[in-house]
């Protein structure tokens, strides 16, 4: 089992590897794309089989067997010890296993979707980079190894956004998003150091952490607790630290869909599941990440609500379903954040790569006001992210239902209502930006519409029907008693969860609450945007806010980005050249100009020396007259 | 040959250099070739021999040269300095191997093999006396080179480079005769050898005076803020050899000689200054960070982030624990190897277009993909990203001192921010966007010559940010035996509690200090 392990993080780096130098020597482009194809999405496929085959081996056993990986020892200084192992417990095996199938059928389909690209064994090259780094993210078996991990995520997303690097735009996106996950992974390594500080000489592997946590003291875990949620603000696109996500779509729509489901944006939340003894030490830390995240969640699903551009729709509609993971991880129900993580990654992935459909089939059109009864066009795809859609508004059966329910009425158990409060509205509002998103794009009748439909590969589509089977039915796995299930997926990955009580009533109210509102929410969008859309909100002002993306952008820019300009300006021009160059400039000039008056005493006219012999013997007498006192 | 290897390896390059005037110009390139690669090979041969297991001195050699003063030709080196030494024949030979065609090459490489021979000895020499003359003679060649091979105003830079760290190196002489009269007081017999000094233990006060004329030396040599300003002029106007020699291993010089005087000579002098010389350490790296932000000039980006890297070498130092001063030493190789790999890179354009500026580049990345690729992975590498070669001794050095202060740990690491952001935008205005300027539509990618140099250095980038242990075994070994000498030595309370006491018994040398004695 542990060489499999060993095999699932290594072999996607090996493939990268391999892909990236065959496109880096092949100068003339004589490589095929098939070569590229084959090795790039045969890794994928093979590292999924080897997840599936360690989680059923997890299965069965009892749930305290892990399967853990030593590949060397990569630090060792004084008492500091760092392996470069890996663990597979049941939280890191349900990661890998969607991470790599998901994984695997955005990498087909990106196949499709990228061919006769230039730069198409760099895209593949990255994309198996991607995979790797994340799983090396999950599957480690101490924090400095999942720091690795965390900043090579935030490296091939950099490569990624900005892979059309010829519109400068793209990389300035792409930049953005590099340098806000540097402010968070800085954040992150500030809270490793203070926990490697309080941790001492006691080892330094999630399992000795765990075993040692009682022996810190309280103010320190709060520290360490925000820290380390700073990083996963900076990764899974939080507040304050939210800003590169929406414009991470200048890279092509496949990236995106694996950002958005399989990788990266997740890592935050199962950052904090993998520390869950931590937060449950510290659950004051934990509330305040419950509030970003369903302050998070609400904002994001304004800001949605009146978006144009298909992509940026769902890159906020991405923020907000984080903003409910991170209410349920907060709030102490791990299991139900990461299954959230689960269902979401079904969904979005399939909500992503039917946008990259639509896009392809429109040639390269992204603003869903020039879109419009596509239903006919592309049947297959409007099937698909209908169900997608149905799942991301939490309409049962389908699978979001099941999860973002589990996190409501976790919130609302926990007495946290206001919490619970902002959850449901912005439950309502999910629903409502979904279907008008859908309605939109392929129901309502546009005027505007007459672009050519190109058609759809089968790659790009038959992905679609997979991840459509899992949008329905992966929220089975994870219902509970009341809804007919036993919780299977709770109690394998097993975490340090807080746990209430629920009646059935009280559950079934809670969820015919939630179900409620979408329904709401879904009438409000076929009322307005079914036939002839048109935006329901009146009021200029608060719309142009709105769509402005209450000009948090512009105040950032502002803020950090001219301040830390003109700053850089003034220590370089005036600090830097005038003050400290000029200072020591000056020292040598004193040096010369002192010199120059020493040089004409030395003139050579005999009576200017006699005048000086003169002085220097009546100094001296005067001296001595004074020494000695003579009166 | 073992037990005179080190000698071989500083006077080798010298007098193959001497030999060098007498051979023909057309076939100095390969002569140089040949002598750099065989130097190389001997530095290979010297960490082949070097055994991991001994934290003390090793391959000592021994001449008295002045015995009346104790002044004699000392020679030794550690976990701390083999390394530097090996990186500095390597710079040498790639250095010389990858010269465009430069008017006078002959005397261009005569006078590196003699910088070479200054270079070695620095890092080799145990006797004080020795040190000093091979840090002052590394000045000439240094001198030399940016003088006579740089660009406008290379006369002015070559003079301040010149003077400004000659002024620095005085002050640290007089503290050197100090440092020996306080031996003769205290032993009655002369001595230089810094092993012996280390046996010195010496009063507060007295610690606080000499390091702060050592201090003077080796902070203009690094170079510390405020005293770095000679630095830029001289990167600005050297030739691409002179700021790659200079930046992967003149600067060195000074860090070296922290960790080699200052720690273990002045224990509780480096416990006095270490949040003093933190603050500096920590304006250093975020000030000059920004610096580069605000620069135009690519080769002025580099260099000053390659100030603003030497500045979380000094901070890791002055840790004063062996996570801080490991990372340092670890990193003195990161930060040679990736600024000496920028500033080759820097040169493979300027070679090409002739200018540094960043406006005359611009979408170089579809022209020159090679060139981007390795550029990008030297700037992730500058950037301080994982499994590359500075991640582990920026992260150790952090790490080192996080157990000092929290706080001057936090902003040292906002350098983690502000060093993504001014390399993500030099990068973005070189390669990204299309090509606006037309002569650089058909320049030509980096071509076999250059390759030769670049390839190793991105194969030493990543294998040891992958796997960093055969160079911080050793460098660990060495370290912890200084930071147990620190601790014993110590004479206040403060200074024994600060530096961690280790319980290791210390090795100073195997053979030479029963003889001495």
């Amino acid at each position: 089992m542990s060489t499999l392990l060993l095999l699932v993080v290594f072999l996607p780096f090996l493939s990268a590897l391999v892909l990236g130098l065959t496109y880096l020597f092949d100068t003339h482009k004589r490589v095929n794309e098939k070569f590229y194809t084959i090795l790039g999405v045969a890794v994928p496929i093979l590292v999924t089989i080897l997840s599936f085959v360690i989680v059923l081996d997890l299965m069965s056993h009892s749930s305290t067997t892990v399967v853990t990986a030593v590949a060397f020892n990569w630090l060792s200084i004084d008492s500091f010890h760092i392996d470069l192992a890996f663990v597979a417990d049941p939280l890191s095996a349900v990661m890998i296993s969607f991470i790599t199938f998901i994984g695997t059928l955005i990498h087909i389909y990106a196949a499709a979707y990228m061919s006769s690209d230039q730069g198409f064994g760099k895209f593949f090259s990255y994309f198996n980079l991607f995979l790797g780094s994340m799983l090396l993210l999950v599957l480690a078996s101490n924090p400095i190894i999942m720091f690795i991990g965390w900043e090579l995520v935030g490296l091939v997303s950099y490569l990624l956004i900005g892979f059309y690097n010829k519109e400068y735009e793209n990389v300035t996106a792409a930049n953005k998003a590099f340098i806000v996950n540097r402010v968070g992974d800085f954040g992150f390594i500030i809270g490793l150091g203070i926990l490697f500080v309080a941790m001492g000489d006691n080892g330094f592997t999630f399992a000795d952490i765990k075993e040692n946590i009682y022996a810190i003291d309280n103010h320190t875990l709060t520290l360490v607790g925000i820290f380390l949620f700073i990083g996963a603000m900076g990764k899974s696109a939080q507040i304050p630290l939210y800003v590169w996500l929406p414009d991470a779509m200048a890279g092509p729509t496949p990236v995106s869909a694996l950002i958005h489901a399989a990788t990266m944006v997740t890592a935050g939340v199962y950052m904090v599941a993998r520390f869950s003894f931590l937060y449950n030490e510290i659950p004051q830390v934990g509330e305040f990440i419950a509030i970003i995240g369903v302050s998070s969640a609400l904002f994001a699903a304004i800001i949605a609500s009146y978006q144009s551009d298909i992509k940026k729709i769902l890159a906020y509609s991405t923020m907000s379903q984080l903003g409910y993971m991170f209410v349920a991880v907060g709030l102490g129900a791990y299991s139900a954040g990461i299954f959230h993580v689960f269902t979401h990654a079904f969904f979005k992935a399939l909500l992503f790569m039917g946008a990259g459909a639509v896009i392809i089939a429109l040639h390269h059109e992204q603003n869903i006001f020039k879109m419009g009864s596509l239903k006919k066009a592309l049947p297959l795809v409007y099937i698909t992210m209908f169900i997608a859609t149905l799942a991301i508004s939490g309409i049962p059966p389908f699978a979001g239902f099941f999860s973002k329910d589990a996190i409501l009425n976790h919130a609302f158990m926990s007495e946290h209502y206001t919490i619970w409060v902002l959850g449901v509205i912005t439950a309502f509002l999910t629903a409502f930006y979904m279907f008008r998103m859908l309605f939109i794009v392929f129901v309502a009748d546009m005027k505007n519409n007459h672009i050519e439909h190109k058609a759809l590969s089968k790659a790009l589509t038959y992905p679609l029907i997979v991840l459509a089977i899992g949008a329905t039915f992966a929220g089975f796995l994870g219902a509970n008693e009341a809804y007919g299930g036993s919780d299977l997926f709770k109690s394998f990955i097993s975490l340090n969860d807080i746990n209430y009580s629920i009646s059935h009533s009280t559950e079934y109210m809670l969820g015919f609450v939630n179900v409620l509102v979408s329904l709401l929410g879904v009438t409000l969008a076929y009322k307005y945007f079914r036939t002839s859309p048109q935006e329901p909100l009146p009021n200029k002002r608060v719309r142009t806010l709105i769509i402005n993306k209450f000009y948090v952008d512009e105040l950032y820019d502002r803020l950090f980005v001219q301040n830390l300009r003109s700053l850089s300006n003034f220590f370089n021009k005036t600090v830097d050249e005038k003050l400290i160059d000029g200072f020591i400039n000056n020292v040598v000039h004193l040096n010369l100009y002192v010199a120059s008056k020493f040089t004409s005493l030395q003139n050579g006219k005999i009576q200017h020396y006699s005048i000086y012999l003169l002085s220097g013997v009546s100094m001296m007498s005067l001296l001595l007259i004074y020494i000695l006192e003579v009166r | 040959m073992l037990e005179h290897i080190l000698s071989i390896l500083i006077f080798f390059p010298a007098l193959a250099a001497l030999l060098g005037f007498v051979v023909n110009k057309d076939s100095i390139r390969v002569y140089g070739i040949a002598v750099a690669g065989m130097e190389f090979v001997l530095a290979l041969v010297l960490w082949g021999a070097y055994d991991p297991s001994i934290a003390g001195m090793q391959f000592m050699e021994r001449m008295d040269l002045i015995p009346a003063f104790g002044i004699s030709y000392l020679l030794g080196i550690d976990g701390i300095s083999l390394f530097i030494i090996i990186l500095a024949a390597f710079f040498t030979f790639i250095g010389i191997a990858t010269l465009p065609n430069l008017k006078n090459i002959k005397n261009l490489i005569i006078t590196l093999l003699f910088l070479q021979m200054t270079m070695v000895g620095v890092f080799a020499a145990l006797d004080a006396m020795i040190f000093y003359v091979f840090w002052e003679l590394s000045l000439v060649p240094m001198l030399y080179i940016i003088g006579a091979w740089g660009g406008e105003k290379r006369i002015y830079a070559s003079v301040k480079f010149f003077l400004y760290t000659f002024a620095g190196s005085l002050v640290m002489l007089i503290g050197m005769l100090f440092m020996a009269f306080f031996y003769f007081q205290a032993t009655g017999v002369w001595s230089f050898s810094i092993l012996e000094w280390y046996r010195l233990v010496l009063p507060e006060n007295i610690q606080l005076w000499l390091f702060v004329a050592f201090f003077f030396g080796f902070a203009i040599k690094v170079p510390m803020f405020p005293f770095h300003t000679w630095l830029p002029y001289a990167h600005g106007q050297a030739p691409t050899i002179g700021s790659v020699i200079l930046a992967a291993i003149l600067l060195k010089m000074g860090t070296y000689a922290f960790v080699r005087f200052s720690l273990p000579l002045f224990p509780d002098a480096s416990v006095y200054f270490m949040f003093p010389i933190a603050i500096l350490a920590i304006i250093m790296v975020v000030y000059t960070a920004m610096v580069a932000y605000a620069q135009k000039d690519i080769k002025q980006v580099v260099a000053y982030s390659s100030v603003s890297h030497m500045g979380i070498i000094v901070l890791g130092t002055f840790a004063l624990n062996v996570e801080g001063i490991s990372g340092a030493v670890f990193l003195m190789i990161a930060h040679g190897v990736v600024s000496g790999a920028l500033f080759m890179l820097v040169g493979v354009f300027y070679d090409r277009r002739h200018t540094k500026l960043m406006s005359d580049m611009g979408g170089l990345a579809h022209i020159m993909p090679h060139y981007a690729t390795i550029f990008g992975i030297m700037m992730m590498a500058s950037v301080g990203l994982p499994l590359t070669i500075n991640f582990v001794g920026e992260f150790l050095c952090l790490l080192g001192f996080y157990q000092q202060s929290h706080i001057f740990t936090l902003l040292a690491g906002t350098a983690i921010i502000v060093g993504a952001i001014y390399m993500l935008a030099a990068f973005k205005k070189v390669f990204f966007g299309n090509v606006v300027h037309e002569e650089n539509k058909n320049l030509p990618d980096v071509n076999k010559k250059e390759l030769f140099g670049l390839i190793p250095l991105v194969m030493i980038v990543v294998w040891l940010g992958v796997y960093p242990k055969p160079v911080l075994g050793p460098i660990n070994n060495s370290v912890e035996s200084i930071v147990q000498l620190m601790h014993d030595k110590a004479v206040t309370q403060e200074a024994k509690s600060v530096i961690p006491d280790l319980t290791k018994k210390v090795v100073i040398s195997e053979t030479i200090i029963e003889e001495v004695r």
